[in-house]
C-alpha cells in the first residue's frame, strides 16, 4: 500500500471517528504496526482504540463498518485497563491520531 | 455508515498493487476482477470480495466466471470465511485469502496452490497429531476436530498478539459456539479481561503447545 492511499484510508477513518466522538466519548485512537514502522508496502492498517466502557465496542465497530468493510483495517479494541496491563501503546510505538483537530 | 461499492474497492486494490515492485501493470477487467501482470511470472487473475462473511454464494460467480480466476481475496480484516466457501474454491483449484495474501502470491509462480501461512501451519499441525482422526473447517479459523476415543472439539484459532476481551467476544459473535480458543501467534497472550470473558462464556484459552496437550484429554 503506498503512502498516499494509506493516508486516504486514515483520512476516511478520521472522518468516521469524529462522528463517533459524541457517541463514544473518552475513546483514544492510535495507528500502529507496519503502517507506522515500515516503509515497505503494507498489507493492512492497524488501528487501536482504547475505550473506557465495554458498551463502546459495538458502537465503534458499527460506525467504522463502512470503512473496515472496504479496506484491510485491523481494528484492535482495548479497554483502558487492558492497555495499561499490556503497555501496548509504548511497546508498539503507537501514534495517536489527530482526532477532532 | 459510509458504504462503498465493490468497484471502488477493486479500484483501490488495483491502485495499490500496481505500486508493488514486481508488478508490471494491473488491468481491472470487471468490478470484482483484476489481472496482475508480473515481472518474473505469468499474469494471474484475482477476484476481489468485500464481505463481512464470505459464504459459498458470495464467491460462486467469481469461481464460475470466464476469467479463470487464480485467487479470491476478501479485503476486510474483520471478516470471516465459511469453511464451505474455502472448500468450494479449493475444489475448483482457486486459492483464497486476504489482501496481504494477494501481495504474497505476486512472488509465486503457482498462485492457485497458495495456502495462507496461518492455515498451512494450523492444518499441518492438526494432520500430524496422532490423536486427531479428522478435522473439518467450519470457518477460516474454526475447526471441528474428531479424536480417537475422545469427544469432538470445536476450536477457534486466533492469531492474536494480544487477545483482548473484545476480540474474544467478537469471535464468539461471528463464529458461534466453540470450547477452546487457541492463540496461534507464538508471541501472543491474553489479557486478564479476556480470561474473565472466557470463563463467562465457557471457553478455555490455550497457547498452541498447550492445545496439543489438551487434545489428549477428555
Amino acid at each position: 500500500m503506498n503512502s498516499i492511499s494509506l493516508n486516504s484510508v486514515f483520512f476516511e477513518l478520521i472522518v468516521e471517528i469524529n462522528k463517533l466522538r459524541d457517541v463514544a466519548p473518552g475513546c483514544r485512537w492510535y495507528k500502529f504496526g507496519s503502517a507506522v514502522s515500515s516503509k515497505a508496502m503494507v498489507s493492512d492498517i492497524d488501528l487501536l482504540v482504547v475505550y473506557p466502557a465495554s458498551s463502546d465496542c459495538n458502537k465503534i465497530r458499527a460506525s467504522l463498518a463502512g470503512v473496515c468493510n472496504c479496506y484491510p483495517v485491523h481494528l484492535l479494541l482495548m479497554s483502558e485497563i487492558e492497555e495499561m496491563e499490556m503497555n501496548f501503546i509504548n511497546n508498539e510505538g503507537a501514534i495517536e491520531l489527530p482526532v477532532g483537530s | 455508515m459510509t458504504k462503498y461499492s465493490p468497484a471502488q474497492t477493486t479500484r483501490w486494490v488495483a491502485d495499490n498493487v500496481s505500486d508493488h515492485d514486481d508488478v508490471l501493470k494491473i488491468e481491472v477487467v470487471s468490478d470484482q476482477v483484476i489481472k496482475v501482470y508480473r515481472q518474473k511470472h505469468d499474469p494471474f487473475f484475482a477476484g476481489i470480495v468485500s464481505a463481512k462473511c464470505v459464504a459459498k454464494e458470495v464467491i460462486e460467480e467469481l469461481v464460475k466466471s470466464d476469467f479463470d480466476i487464480d485467487i479470491i481475496v476478501n479485503i476486510p480484516k474483520d471478516a470471516i470465511w465459511v469453511g464451505e466457501a474455502i472448500n468450494f474454491a479449493e475444489d475448483n483449484s482457486i486459492a483464497t485469502g486476504s489482501y496481504g495474501d494477494l501481495l504474497r502470491v505476486i512472488h509465486l509462480d503457482d498462485v492457485r496452490s497458495y495456502l495462507p501461512r496461518e492455515r498451512k501451519f494450523i492444518e499441518r499441525g492438526l494432520r500430524q497429531h496422532d490423536r486427531i482422526t479428522r478435522f473439518v473447517r467450519l470457518y477460516d479459523n474454526v475447526y471441528k476436530i474428531s479424536r480417537r476415543g475422545l469427544p469432538d472439539l470445536t476450536v477457534a484459532m486466533l492469531y492474536e498478539y494480544e487477545l483482548t476481551a473484545d476480540a474474544l467476544r467478537t469471535a464468539r459473535d461471528r463464529y458461534g459456539a466453540f470450547s477452546i480458543a487457541v492463540i496461534t501467534n507464538p508471541n501472543g497472550s491474553a489479557t486478564s479481561s479476556a480470561s474473565d470473558v472466557a470463563k463467562n462464556i465457557g471457553v478455555s484459552i490455550l497457547k498452541w503447545g498447550e492445545f496439543f496437550g489438551r487434545l489428549n484429554k477428555p
